[in-house]
């Protein structure tokens, strides 16, 4: 193989869809394993308390151009991925290479080509597997509305209690100023979607949640699924088949 | 504080206070005066602040300042190094600070002294453990995959100079792991100290293989290459992350008892 050659690559007309994916993604952790492979791009990493965890997943229609031969594994430190991203602006196309000496390539293309090389990180994790879990309740909803809810929860305390019952779902939090609940519906237009298969409730980590609902930049149609004392997923909808997946430990006294 | 070495007065005569006074000051005591009192300064300039109600603090190290009931500075101040007069004078009792250079005189004259104590302090605290190095050990111990996967902390230990933590662990394939952690960005010298710790273990267990990892927000320029050639390994980590790790994740459960193999809620 010539020293240099070009092992992965794609490219994006908006930045600012690329940007977003690694912002959410640095919500939760500081260094990422990208895995690439001829299918697409993925994720899957857990934050170090071990409280959240998010998976990326990029079918290669989601990229404009999408080249990749054999897997590999792309290691970056997020803080200075996201520093170079910034350097682009909203009209660049952005392109992404891996080349066979372990180097990252980004490429801003508008009138001007401006590339910036990294070296690959190797960061060995230790596999996760994707939690198969089924869940008693599922919304679909405009992630604005969860998003507000989870900065009205925000004010009053540090966890929310989040449950459904028929055809109602609730946010609620309490503390020292006050209590605040956030009732959503179909019938009131707030939510798309709810199915609850039994009545359930659970308490998560507001910290973690509203660094979570930054993901709503990206998405604007969010899938919550949750049980009694069961993690909460969030599923946010990229265009193109894309999509970003949370998964945010129960709370239990 | 011991015993004999503690004395507050109340309204003392100007006699009295006099010899309170200068034996105070003498003897390098820490001095407090709640009084009424004129101030006379020479200096480069000259000023008279008229009576009124104030507290001055003779420090051991010869440093004076009077503070007015307002404000948080002093209205007059000297360094430490002043040398003190201590006379009863026409108008009620003098303390006279000198400073040498430049040559500056205040006069605090006293006509009312309701409170006079003179004592000693003992302050030995240092501050060679901040609560962010505190931060990241906490962090570390209770999440070391921040560090490495499959990382486990055996002990540590506190040095107190010059400053800095050591944790020791076993890696996931059993080798012993030294890990210092530095607040801040790190610099060749936190590179010897830890290349020294980590050959003092290595000559006390000859057969062992030994890590070093310096843990720090970041390296200063040529810290890697003094890394890499003493056979050391860093690991970025931010105080600041951890004590948001730390607080952040106190009360939820760990995700990973939901991950293994299929869950029906």
């Amino acid at each position: 193989m010539i020293l240099g050659a070009c092992m992965f690559r794609f490219s994006l007309s908006e930045i600012k869809i690329w940007r977003s994916v690694v912002d959410a993604i640095s919500e939760i952790i500081d260094e990422a394993n990208f895995v690439a492979t001829p299918e697409g791009l993925s994720l899957r990493a857990m934050d170090p308390s071990h409280v959240a965890m998010v998976e990326v997943e990029l079918p290669k229609s989601f990229f404009d151009e999408y080249e990749c031969e054999e897997n590999i594994n792309i290691g970056v430190n997020l803080d200075e991925f996201r520093k170079i991203l910034r350097r682009g602006s909203a009209k660049d196309k952005l392109s992404l290479e891996v080349t066979s000496d372990r180097k990252l390539k980004i490429i801003f293309s508008n009138k001007a080509e401006r590339s910036f090389s990294i070296p690959l990180l190797d960061i060995a994790g230790e596999e996760i597997a994707s939690p198969s879990l089924e869940f008693d309740v599922y919304g679909r909803l405009a992630s604005e509305v969860f998003e507000d809810a989870i900065k009205d929860a925000s004010l009053i305390s540090d966890y929310v209690k989040i449950s459904a019952d028929g055809d109602v779902l609730k946010i609620s939090a309490s503390g020292e100023r006050g209590d605040v609940e956030v009732k959503l519906s179909e019938a009131s237009g707030s939510l798309i979607e709810l199915n609850v298969k039994e009545p359930s409730s659970s308490t998560y980590s507001l910290n973690y949640l509203e660094d979570l609902v930054k993901a709503s930049r990206a998405s604007e149609i969010l899938v919550l699924e949750f049980s009694t004392d069961m993690p909460l997923k969030l599923s946010f909808e990229l265009p193109n088949e894309g999509r970003i997946t949370y998964y945010l430990a129960p709370r239990v006294e | 504080m011991g015993e004999s070495s503690f004395n507050c007065i109340h309204m003392p005569s100007f006699g009295e206070a006099e010899v309170v006074l200068r034996d105070g000051i003498e003897r390098r005591r820490m001095v407090v005066i709640v009084g009424s009192c004129v101030i006379n300064y020479h200096g480069r300039a000259s000023s008279t602040l008229t009576r009124g109600e104030r507290l001055v603090i003779v420090k051991p190290d010869g440093s004076i300042q009077i503070h007015r009931p307002w404000d948080v500075s002093p209205v007059n101040w000297q360094p430490p190094g002043c040398i003190f007069h201590v006379d009863v004078v026409d108008d009620g009792l003098r303390l006279r600070a000198v400073r040498i250079k430049p040559r500056e005189v205040v006069d605090v004259i006293f006509d009312k002294i309701t409170i006079l104590v003179c004592c000693t302090l003992v302050d030995e605290g240092d501050f060679s453990l901040y609560a962010s190095e505190l931060d990241m050990q906490k962090a570390i111990i209770a999440y070391p995959n921040i560090i490495e996967d499959g990382l486990k902390i055996i002990s540590f230990e506190r040095h107190v100079d010059p400053g800095f933590i050591d944790l020791y662990g076993l890696d996931s394939k059993g080798r012993l792991v030294i890990l210092e952690i530095k607040r801040r960005v790190a610099d060749k010298s936190a590179v010897l100290q830890l290349a020294k710790y980590v050959n003092e273990v290595k000559s006390r267990s000859p057969y062992r293989e030994v890590r070093g990892i310096l843990v720090a927000p970041g390296i200063s320029k040529g810290v890697q290459s003094l890394l890499s050639s003493l056979g050391l390994e860093f690991k970025r980590l931010d105080p600041k992350r951890c004590s948001e790790i730390l607080n952040k994740s106190s009360g939820s459960v760990d995700l990973k008892k939901f991950i293994q193999g299929s869950h029906r809620s």
